[in-house]
C-alpha cells in the first residue's frame, strides 16, 4: 500500500475526530442545558379548590410537560407537619388556609419560549386564583444559550464540512498530479484511460475503508471506556462530505495527461 | 485499414499531401522522409494526438481522431517512456494490469528475440537506449493495436537488429496490426514504402 493513501487516510481520521469531538462537546453543553431546563419546576398555587385539578388535566396533554404533581390542601398540611415536626402546631396550621400547589416538570428537550407562553395562555383565565412561582429570567436565560449552542453546532457543520471537504480534495488533487508521471508513461505504453478512473475509484474506496477501520477502532475504544455514545447521524454526514469531495475532485484531474 | 483521401496536413502551411492512400489491414509501412519532413507530425496525426489536417484520415473507416480516446493505436516516439528505476519485465508488463498467460508467453519470447532476457530483471537505469526502445516496441507488439506508429525507427536499430524486430512485428501484423515507421533512409521487408516529396506522399 502506498504510504501517500495511508497519510490521506491518517489526515482524513484526524479531522473526523476533531469534528466528532467538537459535536460531541457541545451536544454534551446542550444536553445539560436541556437538564437544567428540565430541572426549572412551576409551582402554582391555587386558595381556590378544583382551579388546579382543571389546569392539571389541561396540562397532561401538554407534550413539553414530563410530568406534574398536584398537592391538595390537606396533603399540603401534612407534609409540612411531617417534614418539620409540626405536630404540636398542627391544630394552628389546618386552621389557617394553605393553598392547593400544582408541580409542573417541563421537559428540558421541548419546553422552549413558545411553549412556555403556551403554558401561560393556560393560566391566563385562571389568573386571579393563582400564583405562578417560576424563575423567568434565569428559563430566558438558558433559552438564550440553548440557542446559541445549537448555532455554534449548526455552523460548526458547515464549517467542518467546508473544512474537511476542501482539505480532502486537495490533498487528492495533488496526490493524482504526483501520480502524473506515472500515466503518462503507462498511455503511452499503450495502457487505457479508463484505468485511471477505476484506480481512483478503487483507491478512493481504500482510503474511506482504512479511515473507517481506524476511526471504528478509536470509537469503540471511547465507547468501551467512557460514556459516549457516537452521533451516527453525523458520521453519516461525514461519510456524504467524504464521498462528494472524492467526486467533485475527479472533475479536477486530467486524466489524460500526455 | 488505413487512408489517406485528399488529405492536407496543416502546420504553419501545408506540410504534406496524400491524394489517395490505402493500406490493408496488417501491412507495414514506412514513412521516409528529411529532417523536418513532417514525419513525426504524420505519425502524430494517425494517433490522433494532431488534428490540423483536411481531407480524410480514415482507420477502419473512421476518422483517425475517433481512435483517439478509445487508444487503438500506440505511439512510440523518440523520447522514452518508461520507469528508469524499475525492472525491464515491470516496464513490459507495464499496460497489461493482470497479465494472462499468451501475454506472459508472448513477452518472454520476444524478450528472447531482441536480445533482452538475460537483462529482464535489470533496472531500465541499467540498459542502452536502443534497448529501452525495444520495451516499448514489445510491449506494444503484445497489444496488437490497430496501428502501432515508431517514430525514428532507423536511428535506433541496425539492420541485423531490424530484422529481429521484424519478427515481432510479424506477431501483431497477422493478428490485423498495421505497423508504420518514420525513418530518414529506405529499409527493406516493408510492405508499403511512401516517401515524403516535396510535401507530397509518393508511394515508391
Amino acid at each position: 500500500m502506498k504510504l501517500k493513501i495511508l497519510f490521506q487516510s491518517m489526515i482524513i481520521v484526524f479531522l473526523l475526530i476533531v469534528w466528532l469531538a467538537f459535536d460531541y462537546w457541545y451536544n454534551g453543553q446542550k444536553e445539560q442545558i436541556y437538564k437544567e431546563i428540565g430541572s426549572k419546576t412551576i409551582i402554582v398555587y391555587s386558595y381556590k379548590s378544583g382551579v388546579l385539578s382543571d389546569l392539571q388535566s389541561e396540562i397532561k396533554e401538554k407534550k413539553y410537560i414530563k410530568d406534574n404533581l398536584l398537592e391538595k390542601r390537606a396533603e399540603v398540611v401534612d407534609r409540612l407537619i411531617d417534614k418539620y415536626n409540626l405536630e404540636s402546631a398542627a391544630k394552628l396550621i389546618n386552621t389557617n388556609t394553605l393553598p392547593d400547589i400544582l408541580h409542573i416538570f417541563p421537559d428540558g428537550q421541548l419546553f422552549n419560549k413558545q411553549n412556555k407562553d403556551d403554558l401561560w395562555i393556560l393560566f391566563k383565565p385562571i389568573q386571579k386564583f393563582i400564583t405562578v412561582d417560576f424563575d423567568d429570567e434565569v428559563f430566558q436565560g438558558k433559552i438564550d444559550d440553548l440557542e446559541n449552542i445549537k448555532k455554534i453546532i449548526k455552523y460548526s457543520y458547515y464549517g467542518f464540512a467546508f473544512i474537511v471537504f476542501f482539505i480532502v480534495a486537495l490533498l487528492r488533487i495533488f496526490y493524482e498530479k504526483s501520480e502524473n508521471n506515472y500515466w503518462r508513461i503507462f498511455f503511452h505504453a499503450g495502457g487505457k484511460y479508463y484505468k485511471r478512473t477505476i484506480r481512483y475509484i478503487l483507491s478512493t474506496i481504500l482510503i474511506i475503508l482504512i479511515s473507517a477501520i481506524i476511526l471504528a477502532g478509536m470509537l469503540y475504544y471511547v465507547m468501551k471506556n467512557f460514556d459516549y455514545n457516537p452521533n451516527y447521524k453525523l458520521m453519516e454526514f461525514q461519510v456524504l462530505v467524504l464521498i462528494s469531495s472524492y467526486i467533485i475532485s475527479k472533475f479536477f484531474i486530467k486524466d489524460r495527461v500526455e | 485499414m488505413l487512408q489517406f483521401k485528399d488529405f492536407r496536413l496543416m502546420s504553419d502551411q501545408e506540410l504534406i499531401f496524400a491524394e489517395n492512400i490505402d493500406i490493408e489491414y496488417g501491412k507495414s509501412v514506412q514513412f521516409i522522409g528529411a529532417n523536418a519532413s513532417g514525419k513525426t507530425l504524420l505519425l502524430k496525426t494517425i494517433y490522433g494526438d494532431y488534428n490540423q489536417y483536411e481531407g480524410d484520415l480514415l482507420i477502419k473507416a473512421k476518422q483517425a481522431l475517433f481512435y483517439k480516446k478509445k487508444k487503438s493505436s500506440i505511439l512510440i516516439l523518440r523520447e522514452t517512456y518508461l520507469f528508469d528505476n524499475e525492472s525491464v519485465w515491470k516496464n513490459l508488463t507495464l499496460p497489461f494490469g493482470i497479465l494472462k498467460k499468451w501475454q506472459k508467453d508472448k513477452l518472454m519470447d520476444y524478450s528472447e528475440i531482441a536480445g533482452l532476457s538475460n537483462k529482464i530483471d535489470s533496472k531500465v537505469s541499467e540498459i542502452s537506449s536502443s534497448e529501452k526502445k525495444k520495451i516499448e516496441i514489445i510491449r506494444a507488439a503484445v497489444q496488437m493495436p490497430y496501428i502501432l506508429l515508431i517514430d525514428d525507427y532507423d536511428t535506433y536499430f541496425d539492420n541485423k537488429e531490424q530484422s529481429r524486430l521484424k519478427e515481432i512485428f510479424d506477431h501483431s501484423i497477422k493478428g490485423g496490426t498495421v505497423v508504420a515507421v518514420s525513418t530518414k533512409n529506405r529499409l527493406e521487408n516493408f510492405d508499403y514504402s511512401l516517401k515524403i516529396q516535396n510535401g507530397i506522399l509518393v508511394k515508391l
